[in-house]
């Protein structure tokens, strides 16, 4: 009986990773197959399409540029929403229910419309920055601050935070110096948890990187949809090879901060 | 010679005053429990203490020192919070090392008075552990060694047993009570809770929206209420009216009374009850095991009332429904204030 269930069970969950990882999977051997014509298999298998991606130097920028656009708009994340989430607790409850209503805005908006409404205020006037790095950096900043958000505030209401805060300032700690050494390293969990799905979110958008700065600066998904003209088997290599570099940098972080404990 | 002197400490908000010229003076080495039901500002009284409340009227003096306005830090208090408030992120032997390295102590000191402490109550073991890995009572007594090792002139209780189940609840009250003795430490515990007050403390402070509304020891505060709401916190008191009073005792009485539950006789034959007022017919309405106590309710006429006896013989149980006497030993009656 419960060796049964147990098998079903089994069946069940590796039947869906199956099927979701069918897509990648079949996009992985397209990218390694020289040539994949009116055959059920590839004729031959062939890490051409990687050398080739690898050695193109427009890939290699605009893989840069999506990384440096990405961090950028990461670290500034960062920088505002830990402030915002420790006044938002302690200070003004106010900004937390202000916050929960705003995090919304970015889903309510469609990208194109968001985009559109972005170009016409950005092109000119007092503040012209469509096509420069400036305004992806500005706008994905909007785009993490829900994920980022959540997962601080989560974090962060399961501390019984005055009671740590006034137990520090008995201790002898001064606030700046208990929100170091007790609070942010409680909400480190939370942070790095904002901080992946943010980024593998930001490194993947395409919309408002192509409308709003375009060719001008390529990042990697510009780039995906400028060469889908290109082989199959080339832009197959760059999806295998942005979601490698996605995982790398996912398992690499994770790993850092588990060795940082 | 008070140790810990409150004066006309005035807080709250404009409309909604809390404390309006309370004073409450503590001796040294003692413990004292602030006794209260939710919402009567024991809780805020000890923030007030320790300076995580700004202090709006009044003073707080200290061992002779003014410290209605220092600094938390400054005060030389330590404090047990009812969420206990352990540093999640740090192991047990850095939570109560906290405190030290604030102060900039030398390592090898440092360790020195952590493992002193932690031998003291008895986790040496569970040094490295992190506070999740803990079970209540353990954090209890890691929050309990935190508060004591800078060594402070005030110890602070918030409710700290009230999240614990009975048994170590017990042996934890025991264990706070040896630790405040053994260091003669001046303590201040606040409680809901009128066993916990009645076990603990040299001193009882009972308070009602703000105010004090007696204070003794454990003795007086127990055996004489001096109003209804004393006499319903403490013990299960029967609170009677004049008339109630005149009607179950047969003597003239002009104030309300209180009367212990154990102290109330209930016998099956009037003739053993000699000796007091003249006994009463009653009708047992409910029976509650409380283990070595049996606590009936009787209907006297009008009255319910409810009355403890020891459980000697489980044959000597009255069943509900059963009629039986019951006599009201004058001595025992407490008149209240109004």
């Amino acid at each position: 009986m419960r060796w049964t269930e147990q098998h079903s069970y089994r069946l069940i969950v590796w039947s869906l990773v199956g099927l979701l990882a069918m897509p990648l999977l079949a996009t992985l051997l397209y990218s390694l197959s020289s040539s994949w014509g009116a055959t059920l298999l590839p004729d031959g298998l062939t890490l051409r399409w990687y050398l080739a991606l690898w050695s193109e130097p427009r890939f290699l920028a605009a893989f840069a540029r999506s990384l440096l656009v990405c961090l950028a708009a990461l670290a500034l994340t960062v920088a505002v929403m830990l402030p915002l989430v420790l006044v938002a607790h302690t200070r003004w409850p106010w900004l937390d229910r202000l916050m929960q209503q705003l995090m919304l805005l970015p889903f309510a908006v469609p990208p194109v419309v968001g985009a559109v409404g972005l170009l016409q205020l950005y092109a000119g006037g007092p503040l012209p920055i469509v096509g420069t790095p400036w305004i992806l950096i500005a706008c994905f900043f909007t785009l993490a601050v829900p994920f980022l958000y959540q997962a601080l505030a989560t974090s962060i209401k399961a501390l019984p935070l005055q009671d740590l805060l006034d137990a520090a300032r008995l201790l002898g700690a001064s606030t700046p110096v208990a929100f170091c050494r007790v609070v942010l390293p409680s909400l480190r969990n939370g942070l790095l948890a904002g901080c992946f799905i943010s980024f593998s979110f930001l490194f993947g958008e395409f919309v408002f990187a192509n409308l709003l700065v375009g060719t001008r600066f390529e990042t990697l998904q510009v780039y995906l949809n400028n060469m889908r003209n290109h082989s199959g088997h080339y832009t197959s290599a760059l999806v295998i090879s942005y979601f490698l570099a996605i995982l790398l940098l996912t398992w690499l972080a994770n790993r850092l901060s588990r060795s940082a404990r | 010679m008070s140790f810990l002197t409150l004066s006309h400490i005035e807080q709250g908000y404009a409309q909604q005053p809390l404390f309006n010229d309370f004073n409450l003076s503590i001796g040294e080495g003692q413990l004292v429990s602030l006794l209260g039901p939710s919402g009567c500002g024991k809780s805020t009284l000890l923030r007030l203490v320790a300076g995580l409340t700004p202090l709006q009227g009044g003073r707080i003096h200290l061992a002779g020192r003014d410290i209605s306005h220092c600094a938390p830090r400054e005060r030389g208090i330590g404090m047990v919070f009812q969420s206990y408030a352990l540093f999640p992120n740090l192991s047990v032997f850095d939570n109560v090392a906290f405190a030290l390295v604030q102060q900039k102590q030398p390592k090898a000191q440092i360790r020195q008075a952590v493992e002193a402490m932690l031998e003291q109550v008895e986790l040496s073991e569970l040094a490295n552990r992190l506070p999740r890995q803990l079970s209540g009572g353990q954090c209890q007594r890691v929050a309990l060694a935190r508060a004591l090792v800078c060594k402070p002139r005030l110890l602070l209780l918030d409710e700290p047993l009230s999240a614990l189940d009975a048994r170590i609840r017990r042996h934890l009250r025991e264990q706070i009570r040896q630790l405040q003795q053994a260091y003669g430490l001046t303590t201040l515990f606040v409680t809901h809770d009128q066993e916990e007050a009645l076990t603990l403390s040299d001193h009882i402070v009972l308070m009602e929206c703000g105010r004090i509304v007696q204070q003794g020891n454990a003795a007086e505060v127990y055996s004489a209420p001096v109003n209804e709401f004393a006499a319903r916190f403490i013990g299960h008191y029967n609170v009677l009216s004049a008339s109630e009073a005149q009607q179950l005792s047969g003597h003239a009485q002009t104030q309300a009374l209180a009367i212990r539950p154990e102290a109330l006789l209930l016998s099956t034959q009037p003739q053993t009850l000699t000796g007091h007022c003249a006994p009463q017919p009653v009708q047992v309405e409910r029976l509650q095991l409380l283990g070595n106590v049996l606590r009936y309710q009787v209907r006297c006429g009008e009255l319910s009332l409810t009355c403890d006896r020891l459980n000697q013989h489980p044959q000597q149980v009255f069943a509900v429904g059963q009629q039986l006497w019951l006599s009201v030993p004058l001595a025992a009656l407490r008149p209240l204030a109004a």
